[in-house]
């Protein structure tokens, strides 16, 4: 079974061939084209993983390769691999993907591009197992873009509306900015290991972090940064000059950034650390790390389904699965670690405030999101590989069931505004039962997925060596999360309908069931990983990366599992007293707080800010551009040769009629000459060809052999 | 004889006794129009279901030849030197041959359409001998050999080119091409009675090593010799100035009897042409032609090119352009003479043309003029079968006839696009692969004069951009008579598109083939 690994991948791929020409043919039997492949793919996983676990003893990673390229003396390859990791990502991305297609059936009903989208789906499902297979860098990067470009054709799925077209576009250009810091990482690892595959990559992972990174190398990516933040400024100046506090404060967010990076002195980056660096660039667009964050809040404006499968559970996941993927190259030299978890714990937080006072249904669940991811690389950046990688799984269940309700709600209400619902506890029941168990999971409350691997991600945050702050931020970001979750819930199920035009209905069973199945995972699939029987930590584990003498195991503290908890009822109490029983009046606190609210619902100004040190002087660039083109080029130079010429010209126009002319007449007659000579050999008198033959046979002879 | 060697020699046999079945069966069916043989076995399915199998049997034949290495056959005493050798080289280019007789014979459906002949038979039965032929030369290994099945494969070769017999045209081509070969193969035939003479053999091998050893009287008679037989051998590739009577030949015959000439016949040239000057008179013996197919390989492909711009049909264009093609091929030639295998000068049974040089780094030149010869083979027939369709419809071949075609026949016009960029050697097509080979074989010899060629010919792809894209221009910018739409018959449908499928996708897939021509060549 291990040896049809490969199939894995090519189902969905030639589902979404078969559907995207056959659409209009197929109409509403896409859906059954790409579900079954993806079943199909699942059922290959689950072999697969039953063949690896109990044939091959989960012991050694089952690889395999073929030539792709010959490049010089080298020959690039592409392969697939089975691990636990893949495992653990082939069982998140098959089973999150089949129940958001099963769901897709009811929620796209009636779409005049049904069978497009059952098609997308396919190929980004295509994409996303090549990425979590491949065990080049080529591969990866290939899928990586791949999926990348889906996410950008299903934000945009319903083109028709401008909002839509405007995120996809966003979207696909902040990741980018991301994808060259993948890209160059990974040119950064070709060049210095020769190889492309992850394995060889990884066995000069120790070699790469004895050598510094010359103070050279350092200074140009101290000018790159300052570069843009000069260039940032002037456009500010230029262009928005009302605008100049919020883009100083801009360049001092990315000078510090900058700061942090490069830790007292410059000179200690190493090899490894800059490659692994460059790669958490790369996995900082794609999982909406803070800075390049902003793309996925307005990535909701695609269907539901997409922001349950692309944009919660697995795609932006990729960027967390990539830096795990790396974890050699990341562990070789801690540096790139702590950035990675101090970027981690401050998207946390960061994100979660701005949940708080969203008043859009899918826009709390994004800002949840983000919020939950940078929990995973927080996870990992303390050393905690198997926590990081335990929250991606239940994570990706939880969050999917969460979108997935979202999505009920608001194909029984038409809205998106909590603020518009209410009291659809009774209404929904199924939505709402199935919505509350997965909140329950990402407060992380006792017994439930999310409370087993938050509690992990705290445990190694606690017991990281480079003090306690990191398990802070997580406890503020447990609180958050269980504050704004519940603020959502409240204002969506309890009370009273506060809109008399909104008449929900439950949903049909076909998106209730996938509810269900993913309600009972974001409770059951925490249980691999309970503290009491860690499978999850056995399988996925440091040492199965072959790093030796990491800090191993934190045995189960009940201490920091208490602080978690109580953060997490806290903040559920808080939310309940202000929204459900209102004890507190928000309101009453508004001359207080309110520069606060305006900051954060403002999402911190962040798309103001790129606006200004990004587009805006790239605008004002483009524009100079122009206007230098329109008026030196086109006007003094190509106008004015212009002018020049026709003058110069009627002085040459004499030269020519006497002179050149002549000359002219003279080439004519040559080539009639020629050309008349040219008919005298292709005369079609064959009795002239066969003379040039023996002719040519004596001349060639004469003059090779004779001389 | 084993059952393994019968791998080797079935598609010889399969193609000569099927194309008597054709012949037999056609007879009869000719004799009893209204009878039921016509409609149980036409000659033109007969035919295909021959080439589907023979197709095969070649594939089977080039990885038997891979695997177990060559075969020789009829090893005439005493001196058991082999009359055929059927090693990889030999299987390769039957295989291109092959393959290549197959889509004509798809082509010949449409072009046969609704032509009301009754001796169709014939033009199959003709065919399959022909392909026979090629078979037979490019495995010939003895000058008595090369001599009879080249002699073979022009007799057929005219009968088909003057297949219309009462079109003038066609006659015209026939004949012209008849007597043009005569005098050639006269003067090959003159050119061996010398080699014979200085060396006492026939064989191939025994000639190299003759002549290697010293034992000829004269080294520059052995000089003479060779150019009189390359001008046989020049003849059946159209090299210059061996290749007038091409133009004439290839627009009077029927069109896809112009597609097999240029290809399949063509691959038999190139196959005995490289065995003849890699074997029998290899650059170790002294026999100096380097210098000559040097300047005749840069003036095929500069004539050729020249000449092209100025015609006004597309089957006259077509024909300058595989003059120059075969110009380009015999770069590859070149350069593979210069890392020869040493043991060819000596050895007497040493018959392969084989690129490995006995410890020395063989270059890219054989592998390449394999690679170059398949992607000629899909890009080439791709252009005919278009041109076939287009003729079919407006009756006419001229250049004009393709005005506005992009919007009549897209798909047609759009594939002729493509087969043009492969002709030109733009990636990502066939042509372009065939020609990074071929030019970097040149390359690696690291030799001053291949370099210049090396530049002759990619200056030369320039100029024939022009007038591939001259048709080009003006099926896209043209304007059309009509706006009747174009529409080819599903069969040359269907070669169209698998010509145009390969053309692209031997780039995509280029390692496997790379692989297998330099396998062929071991």
């Amino acid at each position: 079974m291990i040896s049809l690994a490969w199939l894995i991948p090519v189902i969905p791929l030639i589902a979404f061939a078969v559907i995207i020409f056959n659409g209009p043919k197929l109409r509403g039997k896409a859906a059954y084209v790409a579900i079954a492949a993806i079943s199909a793919s699942f059922l290959i996983s689950v072999g697969v993983a039953a063949e690896w676990f109990f044939v091959w003893h989960a012991e050694e990673a089952a690889a395999f390769y073929i030539d792709w390229a010959p490049a010089g003396l080298d020959v690039i390859k592409m392969g697939i691999t089975i691990d636990s990791l893949t495992i653990v990502m082939l069982f998140v991305v098959t089973i999150v993907s089949a129940m958001v297609q099963v769901y897709s059936v009811g929620y796209m009903h009636g779409d005049e591009r049904y069978p497009r989208f059952f098609a997308y789906l396919s190929l980004f499902t295509s994409a996303m197992l090549w990425l979590v297979v491949a065990n080049t860098l080529l591969l990866m990067f290939v899928s990586w873009e791949l999926v990348g470009l889906t996410s950008y054709l299903l934000i945009g799925f319903w083109f028709q509306k401008p909002e839509a077209m405007r995120a996809a576009k966003k979207a696909f250009l902040v990741t980018r900015v991301g994808d060259i810091g993948f890209f160059l990482g990974l040119l950064t690892l070709y060049l210095n290991t020769g190889t492309m595959e992850l394995t060889g990559v990884f066995a000069k992972a120790h070699e790469m972090a004895q050598e510094p990174v010359t103070v050279g190398g350092v200074g140009a990516i101290f000018s790159v940064i300052l570069g843009i933040f000069a260039y940032g400024m002037a456009g500010a100046i230029l262009k928005g000059a009302r605008r100049l506090p919020s883009a100083i404060a801009a360049g001092v967010v990315v000078f510090g950034l900058a700061w942090l990076l490069l830790p007292h002195s410059p000179v200690h980056l190493t090899l490894a650390s800059v490659a692994a660096l460059l790669i958490f660039w790369g996995a900082v667009g794609k999982s909406a790390q803070f800075p390049l964050h902003v793309w996925l809040p307005d990535a909701m404006q695609g269907p539901t389904p997409v922001s349950a499968l692309i944009h919660a559970a697995t795609m932006v996941a990729a960027g967390v699965y990539l830096v795990a993927r790396m974890y050699p190259i990341f562990h070789a030299d801690p540096t790139a670690l702590t950035v990675v978890a101090y970027v981690g714990a401050f998207t946390a937080v960061f994100a979660a405030t701005m949940g708080i006072v969203m008043n859009d249904i899918k826009q709390v669940l994004a800002y949840s999101t983000i919020s939950q991811l940078g929990y995973m690389m927080m996870g990992l950046g303390v050393g905690g590989y198997t926590a990081g990688m335990f929250h991606l799984m239940t994570h990706a269940y939880f969050k999917a069931n969460l979108f997935l309700g979202s999505g009920s709600v608001i194909h029984g209400t038409g809205t998106q505004d909590i603020r518009e619902m209410g009291g659809l506890a009774k209404k929904m029941p199924y939505t709402f039962w199935t919505f509350v168990i997965a909140t329950a999971a990402l407060a992380g409350l006792p017994f439930t997925a999310g409370f087993f691997s938050k509690d992990e991600i705290l445990l190694t945050a606690y017991h990281w060596e480079h003090g306690k702050i990191i398990f802070y931020a997580g406890v503020i970001g447990a609180f958050l999360t269980a504050f704004y979750m519940t603020r959502l819930v409240v204002l969506t199920f309890f009370g009273r309908p506060r809109d008399p035009k909104v008449h929900a209905h439950e949903s049909w069973k076909v998106m209730t069931i996938p509810l269900m199945v993913l309600a009972a995972l974001s409770i059951v699939s925490g249980y691999v990983g309970a503290p009491w029987k860690n499978l999850f930590a056995h399988y996925v584990s440091i040492e199965a990366l072959g790093i030796h003498g990491a800090h191993g195991e934190h045995h189960f503290s009940i201490a920091v599992a208490a602080m978690g908890t109580l953060a997490a009822l806290l903040g559920i109490g808080l939310a309940s007293i202000i929204w459900w029983r209102p004890v507190l009046n928000i309101q009453s606190l508004a001359p207080a707080l309110g520069w606060v609210h305006t900051l954060v619902s403002n999402k911190y100004y962040m798309d103001d800010i790129y606006n200004i040190i990004v587009i805006r002087p790239l605008m004002f660039t483009t524009q100079a551009m122009f206007a230098f083109d329109r008026w030196l080029i086109d006007y003094v130079i190509v106008n004015g040769a212009g002018w020049v010429t026709m003058k110069l010209a009627d002085i040459w126009g004499v030269f020519d009629r006497y002179v050149v002319d002549g000359l002219v007449n003279l080439v004519g007659a040559l080539t009639k000459l020629g050309g008349r000579t040219l008919k005298f050999v292709q005369t079609g008198v064959v009795q002239q060809y066969t003379l040039i033959l023996v002719v040519c046979v004596i001349l060639i002879g004469w003059y090779f052999v004779v001389r | 004889m084993t059952l393994t060697d019968l791998i080797y020699v079935a598609p010889i046999l399969m193609l000569a006794v099927f194309g008597l079945v054709v012949l037999i069966l056609g007879t009869i069916a000719d004799r009893f129009p209204k009878g039921r043989l016509n409609h149980l076995l036409p000659p033109e399915y007969l035919t295909l279901a021959v080439m589907v199998a023979t197709t095969v049997m070649a594939g089977a034949a080039l990885w038997a030849g891979i695997r177990f290495g060559a075969l020789p056959l009829f090893e005439l005493k005493p001196s058991a030197n082999p009359l055929i050798l059927v090693d990889g080289f030999a299987a390769f280019f039957g295989l291109i041959a092959v393959i290549g007789t197959l889509v004509v014979a798809v082509m010949s459906l449409e072009y046969f359409g609704d032509h009301n002949t009754r001796n169709r038979a014939e033009y199959f039965a003709l065919l399959l001998f022909a392909t026979a032929a090629i078979l037979l030369t490019a495995a010939s290994t003895d000058l008595l050999m090369i001599y009879l099945s080249i002699e073979f494969l022009s007799l057929s070769s005219y009968v088909l080119a003057a297949y219309w017999k009462n079109d003038n045209r066609s006659s015209e081509a026939g004949i012209k091409y008849f007597l043009f070969g005569a005098v050639s193969s006269a003067v090959m035939l003159y050119g061996m009675s010398m080699l014979y003479g200085l060396t006492n053999s026939t064989n191939l091998g025994s000639i190299a090593s003759a002549i290697g050893r010293g034992e000829v009287l004269s080294v520059q008679a052995a000089l003479a010799a060779v150019v009189m037989v390359l001008a046989g051998l020049g003849f059946k590739l159209a090299l210059v100035p061996f290749h007038l009577w091409a133009p004439d030949t290839y627009e009077g015959a029927p069109t896809p009897i112009t597609a097999w000439l240029s290809v399949a016949s063509k691959a038999a040239g190139l196959a005995v042409a490289t065995r003849f000057l890699l074997v029998a008179v290899p650059m170790q013996t002294g026999v100096n032609w380097f210098e000559i197919m040097l300047v005749l390989s840069a003036a095929s492909m500069t004539l050729g090119n020249l000449v092209a711009i100025t015609q006004k049909n597309v089957k006259r264009m077509l024909a300058y352009s595989s003059v120059a093609q075969v110009g380009y091929m015999m770069v590859g030639v070149l350069a593979a003479a210069t890392a020869h295998d040493p043991r060819a000068a000596v050895e007497a049974g040493y018959l392969a043309v084989s690129a490995s040089a006995n410890g020395a780094a063989p270059n890219y030149g054989l592998a390449g003029l394999l690679i170059y010869a398949v992607s000629y083979l899909f890009m080439n027939l791709g252009a005919f079968a278009v041109v076939i369709a287009v003729e079919r419809k407006s009756g006419s071949s001229d250049i004009e006839a393709f005005s506005g075609m992009m919007k009549r026949a897209p798909l047609l016009a759009g594939s002729l696009v493509v087969f043009f960029l492969s002709l030109a050697g733009i990636p990502p097509t066939a042509g372009f692969l065939g020609k990074f080979y071929v030019f970097a074989a040149a390359i690696q010899t690291a030799r001053t004069d291949l370099l210049v060629l090396a530049i002759i010919a990619v200056a030369n792809s320039v100029v024939s951009v022009y007038y591939y894209f001259n048709v080009v221009r003006l099926m896209a910018m043209g304007e059309a008579p009509t706006k009747v739409p174009v529409e080819a018959s599903k069969p040359l449908m269907a070669a169209v598109v698998v010509m145009l499928v390969l053309t692209i996708g031997i780039l995509i897939a280029a390692p496997p083939v790379v692989e297998l021509a330099k396998a062929a060549v071991l």
